[in-house]
């Protein structure tokens, strides 16, 4: 079984899934049955590769002590803490940069399917306890985050293998809701919808441009290859998350989508909007803006806005680590880095910019963002860099 | 919030924006307008730190509630 991956997949899902919609339906909250339904699945899942349950048994016990603890001692120690906070940080961090690093070694690996996305989540859950938006309730009754709640929201099965990476706040609000049979109805309307478009997304248009791309390799195909493949890049992801979304939605979980037309973006600024958003939203909220935080209330630089290209460089930098510890995912990281830092400066020097709103300069500004966006993809590709 | 903090936190949205049209325009969505993004954003949360004391923490507000002169300035001073 691979999740949103074959018939197999759809079948067992959606039979588990008729009780959610039944509890939906009739009015009653679903997140009960919802963590029943993940667990379930994340088991499944696992299951098929003994060592990747383990790691993930481990994962969790370690990630879930680390935020529960965290969340005590801040409740019980309140006040400022110097490094503290910087060292539960990193602790959240490290599973997934050991899965990283010893990715580089096969024979080493200690992943699971979506460790990342695992990860991502408990990192925001640590910083967010950190800068005291999650509290433990005042009385000890109740809300707060219990063990079943963490795992819920982490474990969430409908985006557990690849996103998009939720909120813990925006979740947990959805995940405790009891929708009225009329609310629920629009929930499983826009469900339904998204778990169809992802399906023509991903099965017919990401497989048609996938089938098209052995006959487009050597050079000048570069050039066609470098399309095609943004094509099916595109509509792969998007159809995954598009039916990831839609899975959630049926469970009463408003997960928020991951694209958004990307391809008209008038900009590169823009288009970190609507490529990949949960993830580059969580890199904005999570590392951009603290790192920039950071440098700025340090003073290291001169002018403000120094700051924030560094930060921006550093950034994207890191998200080509993350997609993988090769040159051509780092380059793609330094290529968007330097990309922003460009758009920055024209948007703050170039008189051009003052025309922004008229029609002709935004659609020379959607083809030349999305040839800047397409050569970025070779480079991801690793298509012409092959180490 | 007086006068002068009012006049403060139009002065660094005026700065982060490089424009005065913020003074003017006090409902208009500085997003969409495309004179605020992250890197303009985090410039006045790190002013807002330094010259009010309003420390704001990144994921506190959603950008919706701060998307204007008079959300942000309605914001602000809640928290002074």
């Amino acid at each position: 079984m691979v999740a949103y991956g074959n018939l197999y997949w759809f079948y067992a899902v959606g039979l588990l899934t008729l009780p959610a919609v039944v509890l939906g339906l009739s009015g009653r909250r679903i997140r009960g049955y919802g963590l029943v339904a993940t667990l379930l699945v994340a088991g499944v899942l696992m299951v098929q590769h003994p060592s990747q349950l383990i790691w993930l048994v481990v994962f969790c016990a370690y990630q879930g002590l680390l935020v529960k603890g965290w969340l005590r001692y801040l409740t019980s120690h309140p006040g400022v803490h110097r490094y503290l906070p910087r060292a539960v940080a990193v602790a959240a961090t490290l599973p997934l940069a050991l899965v990283k690093v010893l990715g580089i070694f096969p024979s080493l690996s200690v992943g699971f399917l979506g460790v990342s996305y695992l990860s991502f989540k408990v990192i925001q859950l640590v910083l967010e306890i950190t800068d005291g938006l999650i509290k433990e309730p005042a009385s000890g009754v109740g809300g707060g985050l219990s063990w079943l709640e963490l795992a819920y929201f982490v474990l969430f099965f409908p985006t557990l293998a690849s996103g998009p990476i939720d909120r813990s706040r925006r979740f947990q609000a959805d995940a405790d809701r009891t929708w009225t049979p009329t609310e629920y109805s629009h929930l499983l309307g826009r469900g339904l919808t998204l778990l169809l478009q992802g399906a023509v997304y991903k099965f017919v248009l990401a497989a048609w441009f996938a089938s098209q791309l052995s006959w487009a390799s050597g050079w000048p195909r570069t050039l066609a290859y470098m399309y095609l493949y943004s094509g099916q890049l595109f509509f792969d992801f998007a159809g995954y998350s598009a039916m990831a979304v839609g899975l959630s939605y049926l469970y009463g979980v408003r997960t928020p989508p991951n694209f958004r037309m990307p391809f008209v973006a008038e900009s590169i600024k823009d288009f970190w909007n609507r490529w990949h958003i949960s993830l580059s939203f969580w890199f904005r909220d999570y590392l951009y803006t603290r790192m920039t935080m950071y440098l700025m209330r340090k003073k290291l630089f001169k002018e403000r806005a120094t700051a924030g290209r560094v930060a921006m460089v550093a950034n994207m930098v890191l998200m080509g680590f993350w997609h993988g510890f090769t040159v051509h995912y780092v380059l793609y990281g330094l290529y968007h880095g330097l990309l922003l830092v460009a758009n920055d400066v024209y948007e703050k020097k170039c008189p051009l910019y003052a025309y922004r709103a008229r029609t002709w300069y935004r659609i020379a500004a959607i083809l030349v963002t999305a040839q800047l966006v397409i050569v970025g993809f070779l480079i991801f590709s690793g298509h012409v860099i092959a180490i | 919030m007086d006068q002068a903090q009012e006049a403060t936190v139009i002065r660094l949205l005026t700065e982060a924006c490089g424009t005065d049209e913020v003074s003017n325009e006090r409902d208009i969505d500085l997003f969409e307008a495309g004179l605020l993004d992250s890197m303009a954003f985090t410039e006045v949360l790190v002013g807002l730190e330094d010259e009010l004391g309003v420390r704001i923490a990144p994921t506190e507000v959603e950008r919706d509630e701060v998307a204007t002169v008079n959300r942000l300035l309605r914001f602000v001073d809640e928290r002074i």
